[in-house]
């Protein structure tokens, strides 16, 4: 019974003794050969695990992060060389493209800024941004920016297909796919006709523009973003762009990795694009009157300005026409303008040259536009002493019985003829000679006939000449010098004119049977012994008297008085010798 | 839907634009010819439920003068570089094609078609010659863009390969 052992223990002890035959102690073989080929095992799995793990609960990332961030670091430091080596050309080509972007932005709106701030459409913009309380930099942008993205399309780098598309205009949307590609197919033209060394990276088409319509290409690293847009642009549409796109990438990293054609997974991404489908328009009708208002007042101001510009041409025209235009004799400009709109003149005018408006009109200048300032002057010109010469012989007051008249006779020389008395023809020769310039033409006054006073043969007349002759020889004085008796040679010649005169007035006195007496009144300044100034005085008149009797007057109408000296307030006056004519009509 | 860029290449007159117009019946891009020298147009393929959508690059005249611009080829699923049987040189031109896109894009599926299989065969090449050439390719078809031969079963192998 010894040998019996209990089938159940038994079978126990086996099995363990097997198990450890087969698998060692503590499963030591399976280790072991475990062990061995771990490698292998894990090796053919490790990519699916953790692709497994990680969508099962994320824990892969958060195991695998914090020991990639220890070793990247760890490896900076080890090898920072070797890394900023490698870093180098990647960084260079990142700082330029976000630079050269920048620019661009930076480049369009000082563009937008500059047109828009230098014109007159800007000055309006100004008034109507400070009418309507807002800062002139938001009112201009909403001026300008007046644009609509139309359509939008995700295409895959690499090959050219669409991957999404939207448009604010689903019509408008057909082959969008063909255009992807025409797309790409023109960036590898651009990029095979002009890149020269560069990488291919750099010579990506960012924009196509026409007047109207731009074409914006975005750039990622696995996909465009394009956006046809219509109008300007403004700066936060390409800032859209970009951000959408980074979005896109951030999103579909995956899909876009491992893109086959299959547009499925970016069934999704039309919120990220729809925020780029913008636009923004004017309202048209606000326009439409704005811009009629607009053209109004420009239609006014060209107006204005066309006729003030008209009007100050025409008196230019008429300044200069003045300026040119041959004054007639007499009459000098010395200055033109123009002034609180109309020409001035600056005229000088002899009082018988033509008068100004004769002269205007003459020349079909209109007088009323011409203001003239006018000074008079002598003008010695020829043509001027002769108008003056023969204006004087016109307009010589002369009696009934007298006459004048003048004739040219030849060149520069004229005729006086006619009957005048003596006394007229004596002042008119005298006024002739007065006449400035006018030893320059040839008066020949041989022909005037002079008549004597008492030639005169009307009794009325006769009276009236011994009348004027009486007044005429009671005003004469003669003058003397302080304490002289003498007669000076200005005197005496003065005595001759007096003598003819008293002639015709004996001449007219017989005729018209009167008589006459002169008393000749000597006199004397208070200077002196009294009786020395009666005899001085009674010496002048008997002098002027001896004179007079010289000259062939007769003796006895002459009766020299003594007046000795006058108490006059200026002594000069008492040294004279007046004249005193007495008449008796018969009656 | 799947999109696939295949590109068609080949020398001049060998039948490139002929084999696409008679698969697609329709021609969008012409104004672009001149420009640049690439051609697009699309159709889609359908078999067993399933869409594909073939965005098909018609590369311009290719001789051994003028080159091609190898960029075209980037992304392309497939390329199929077309000979004419009736012209020896263009196999002789076809290989240096192949040699050139497979030095850039040695991973993209190549197709080889022999066109014009409604004329007389008129070169000189074998069948076993032709064969062996055929290897370097992934596939070959002859077909005629005359008569319809074989055009739709190309694509259709290129679209689902």
């Amino acid at each position: 019974m010894t040998e019996k052992v209990p089938p159940s223990a038994l079978s126990d002890n086996s099995l363990d003794n097997v198990r450890e035959l087969l698998i060692g102690r503590d499963d030591k073989f399976v280790q072991e050969k475990l062990n061995r080929d771990a490698k292998g095992i894990v090796s053919s799995v490790v990519s699916e695990a953790l692709i497994e793990r990680e969508t099962k609960d994320g824990s892969v990332n958060k195991v695998l992060v914090p020991l990639v961030e220890k070793s990247l670091h760890r490896s900076i430091e080890a090898n920072s060389d070797k890394i900023v080596g490698t870093l180098y050309p990647l960084v260079g080509a990142l700082v330029r493209k976000a630079v050269s972007s920048f620019l661009v932005e930076f480049v369009e709106r000082t563009n937008a800024l500059i047109e828009n701030s230098l014109s007159p459409k800007s000055l309006s913009w100004r008034f109507k941004a400070w009418q309507s309380g807002v800062r002139y930099s938001e009112f201009v942008a909403s001026q300008i920016y007046q644009y609509q993205v139309q359509q939008l399309l995700v295409i895959h780098r690499e090959t050219g297909t669409l991957l999404h598309s939207i448009s604010s205009d689903p019509e408008k949307e057909k082959d969008a796919d063909l255009i992807s590609s025409m797309l790409v197919a023109i960036n590898d033209f651009v990029a095979d006709a002009f890149g020269v060394t560069s990488t291919e990276s750099e010579n990506e088409l960012g924009e196509i523009k026409t007047e109207d319509f731009t074409l914006l290409i975005k750039i990622g690293p696995q996909a465009l973003l394009v956006a046809a847009v219509t109008g300007s642009i403004p700066p936060e549409v390409r800032g859209k762009l970009q951000q959408a796109l980074e979005e896109f990438h951030q999103f579909y990293q995956q899909p876009l990795l491992n893109y086959d054609g299959d547009n499925a997974p970016f069934d999704g991404c039309e919120t990220i694009l729809s925020d780029c489908l913008i636009s923004e328009r004017k309202e048209g009708e606000g326009k439409k009157s704005n811009r009629l208002i607009g053209a109004l007042v420009l239609l006014v101001i060209f107006f204005t300005l066309a006729v003030l510009s008209f009007m100050r041409l025409s008196l230019s025209v008429l300044k200069s026409d003045l300026h040119e235009l041959p004054p007639p004799p007499g009459i000098i400009v010395t200055d033109t303008y123009v002034s609180n709109g109309s020409v001035h003149a600056k005229v000088l005018r002899d009082p018988v040259a033509t008068s100004i408006e004769q002269w205007f009109s003459t020349n079909d200048i209109d007088a009323e536009r011409v203001t003239v300032i006018e000074e008079p002057f002598v003008s010695l010109k020829p043509s001027m002493v002769e108008r003056k010469l023969e204006k004087l012989v016109n307009d010589y007051s002369l009696s009934e019985s007298e006459s004048l008249s003048i004739e040219r006779d030849g060149d520069r020389s004229f005729k006086i003829t006619g009957t005048v008395f003596t006394s007229t023809a004596t002042s008119f020769i005298q006024q002739i000679n007065a006449i400035p310039g006018i030893s320059t033409i040839n008066v020949d006054t041989t022909s005037l006939n002079v008549k004597m006073v008492h030639q005169i043969d009307n009794a009325i007349f006769q009276q009236a000449a011994l009348n004027q002759l009486v007044n005429k020889i009671s005003s004469q004085n003669v003058l003397f010098s302080t304490n002289q008796e003498a007669l000076s040679e200005v005197q005496l010649a003065k005595l001759e004119l007096l003598a003819i005169d008293i002639k015709q007035l004996v001449t007219l006195a017989h005729k018209t049977g009167t008589t006459v007496s002169i008393v000749v009144l000597g006199a004397s300044d208070n200077s002196g012994s009294r009786a020395r100034n009666r005899a001085l005085s009674q010496k002048r008149a008997e002098n002027v008297v001896n004179s007079l009797i010289s000259l062939g007057i007769e003796g006895d109408i002459l009766i020299p008085v003594s007046l000795g000296e006058l108490p006059l307030q200026k002594a000069s006056m008492g040294r004279s010798v007046m004249l005193n004519v007495l008449i008796s009509s018969e009656q | 839907m799947i999109q696939k860029k295949v590109c068609i290449l080949g020398p001049t007159g060998v039948g490139k634009t002929s084999l696409i117009k008679q698969f697609v019946e329709g021609i969008f891009s012409e104004k672009y010819k001149t420009t640049i020298g690439v051609k697009i147009d699309k159709k889609q393929v359908n078999k067993d439920g399933r869409g594909v959508q073939l965005l098909l690059w018609d590369l311009e005249g290719i001789d051994r003068y003028c080159g091609f611009n190898p960029r075209y080829l980037r992304g392309a699923s497939a390329y199929i570089i077309v000979v004419d049987q009736t012209r020896s040189q263009s196999l002789l031109e076809g290989m240096e094609i192949l040699a050139l896109a497979r030095e850039h894009y040695p991973d993209i599926p190549a197709f080889f078609v022999v066109n014009k299989t409604d004329l007389p065969t008129s070169w000189h090449w074998s069948e076993e010659e032709l064969d062996s050439y055929a290897q370097k390719f992934t596939s070959l078809t002859k077909t005629s863009a005359k008569t319809g031969e074989n055009v739709e079963h190309l694509f259709s192998k290129i679209a689902f390969w």
